[in-house]
């Protein structure tokens, strides 16, 4: 009862903000007269059939957001012994609920001082982050995501029209140790014709590949922050091209088996319990407990032969598929 | 009756202070040369797992434990519902990460009741409360591993009547050696794992987020028995 108080206040869990994010976008979309574009042109399709042309709407707001990454496993530690005072029966709900409202407080507090103290793993960037828009980012990632087919960028205000339209609000994190960044991306699709309904929505976790560098500070802010927007906008691809491998008909599988995969996030082993779709150059596509889908690094000499034969080494360093 | 009552508040007070004076055990690095052919057959043993449950730690009093209990029912009857997994081959999987290193070892295969044992008269870190000197003639070994875990499932602190954080996966216990001539520690590691839900979780019923986290502390706990072995 307290709890799901607590899940509609001040502390919404991360991976929901982006969801209703979403969400309030589709309920403020309105018509609107004129459309302003931005082509983009698509690369190559290597790892999904080519889709025909589709619309990615620009979401509300310019800025595109950046947390660091929080873990709050040791938040909300044992609390104290407490003897209420209880001058009767009403005295005693009184206590209780004094006793409620203050720990409550003690909690966010807490959890904004993690959430704050993990932000500031991203101090030395902000003057890159607070000039990277949506626009910037989606259309990096439009020209990159060659295996979702053709897709041009519409305005948030723009009029649904007769292709297949995407929605999609991004929030990235950094991992604590830098050597990572992670994307959420909560996304919408509509099918072709203009039907209100979705035919697909989705979280697309993606989590790039953990990056080396003696100075992650200098490795991310060189060339005006240009590595922080080419993998953010490498990373909004790869969610692009998921979502529409995931749009094409799939043959009819074995029951889902779960395990537990584990991953590389920056310098860290991490753990997903899951269900193993797939694997490609040296990544590895799960979904998740939630019915997520996580694009993950795979811990290195864990991948089979074949997914690592699959790729080849473009200049950066980044794996493609062939 | 005056004096008897001081008396008794006095032994009270001593048995106390005794009881608190006993440090407890640090965690202690596998010591070189350990295990090897040399140091002898090594037993490893495991206790009986824990059935996966929620608790409440901090509810203490009798209606607190009550409403904290029906508020997390749903919870509760969720967690009853996860299993161990692949836990119970932890005791043949550290014996065979064991034997990689050439040591002879010996698996015990009746569960490991460490209450069962006579306590011992040590009063130091570095050695065991509880004589395992018998258990050295019992299975013909000079050293035993034991694998201990005491908890695990999803626990939720409280002050009383009010929770004072996100329920969390845990895997509680501990590793050691002992060298069952000496009854000294030559490796100890308590095992203290919590592990929140990654975004929200309040999600019944199936709380997926907490769901992961259970297994995520699983490995975590299994690793941190079978590293000092795998290297």
């Amino acid at each position: 009862m307290i709890d799901k108080f607590e899940f509609l206040g001040r502390t919404l869990p991360r991976l929901a903000w982006a969801s209703i994010c979403v969400l309030a976008c589709l309920l403020c979309a309105s018509p609107a007269s004129a459309a302003d574009e931005a082509p983009a042109a698509a690369a190559n399709s290597t790892s999904a059939a080519p889709t025909p042309g589709w619309t990615l709407r620009l979401p509300k707001d310019e800025a595109v957001s950046y947390r660091g990454l929080a873990r709050f496993d040791n938040a909300g530690g044992p609390g104290a012994q407490i003897l209420y005072p209880a001058p009767g029966i009403a005295g005693l709900l009184v206590a209780i609920a004094t006793h409620g409202a203050i720990v409550d407080a003690q909690k966010r507090a807490e959890k904004d001082r993690i959430q704050a103290a993990a932000d500031s793993v991203l101090t030395p960037y902000r003057a890159v982050l607070d000039t990277y828009t949506h626009r910037d980012l989606m259309r990096m990632g439009l020209q990159k995501a060659g295996g979702a087919g053709e897709g041009r960028l519409v305005e948030f205000a723009a009029p649904r029209t007769e292709e297949r339209m995407v929605e999609s609000v991004p929030v990235f994190f950094m991992t604590a140790d830098a050597k990572a960044l992670i994307l959420d991306a909560a996304v919408v699709v509509y099918s072709p014709g203009g039907a209100q309904a979705p035919v697909y929505q989705n979280v697309i976790r993606v989590i790039s590949e953990p990056q080396d560098s003696r100075d992650m500070a200098e490795f991310w802010n060189a060339r005006q922050g240009e590595q922080l927007r080419e993998k953010s906008a490498l990373l909004f691809a790869r969610a692009l091209e998921i979502v529409f491998k995931e749009l094409q008909p799939a043959p009819a599988g074995e029951a889902a088996v779960h395990k537990t995969v584990r991953y590389m996030e920056g310098g860290t082993e991490r753990m997903e319990r899951g269900q193993v779709l797939g694997e490609q150059c040296d990544r590895v596509l799960i979904k998740n407990l939630r019915g997520w889908l996580m694009s993950v690094p795979a811990r290195p000499g864990k991948t089979t032969d074949a997914a690592t034969a699959s790729c080849s080494t473009v200049a950066g360093g980044t794996q493609v598929p062939r | 009756m005056l004096k008897i009552r001081k008396a008794l508040a006095l032994a009270v007070l001593g048995l106390l202070v005794g009881g608190c004076a006993t440090p407890p055990q640090p965690p202690m690095a596998l010591a070189p040369g350990a295990l090897s052919a040399a140091g002898g057959r090594v037993g490893v043993a495991m206790s009986a797992l824990p059935k996966v449950e929620t608790s409440f730690p901090g509810a203490s009093c009798l209606l607190c434990l009550m409403f904290a209990s029906a508020a997390n029912s749903t919870l509760s009857t969720h967690t009853s519902t996860l299993t161990a997994e692949d836990l119970p081959k932890l005791k043949a999987d550290t014996a065979e990460a064991i034997r990689r290193k050439g040591v002879e070892v010996v698996v015990i295969e009746e569960n490991f009741a460490l209450n069962d044992l006579p306590s011992s008269d040590a009063k130091t870190p570095g050695f065991a409360r509880k004589d395992h000197g018998a258990l050295r003639q019992k299975y013909g070994i000079d050293k035993l591993l034991v694998i201990n875990v005491t908890g695990l499932g999803i626990w939720r602190n409280y002050s009383a009547y009010i929770p004072t954080g996100d329920p969390k996966a845990v895997f509680v216990g501990m590793g050691y050696l002992v060298n069952l001539k000496t009854n000294a520690y030559e490796w100890y590691e308590p095992i203290n794992i919590n592990r929140a839900s990654d975004g929200s979780w309040d999600e019944p019923p199936k709380f997926p987020g907490l769901t992961n986290a259970y297994f995520q502390a699983l490995e975590m706990g299994k690793d941190k028995i079978l590293k000092p072995f795998s290297n």
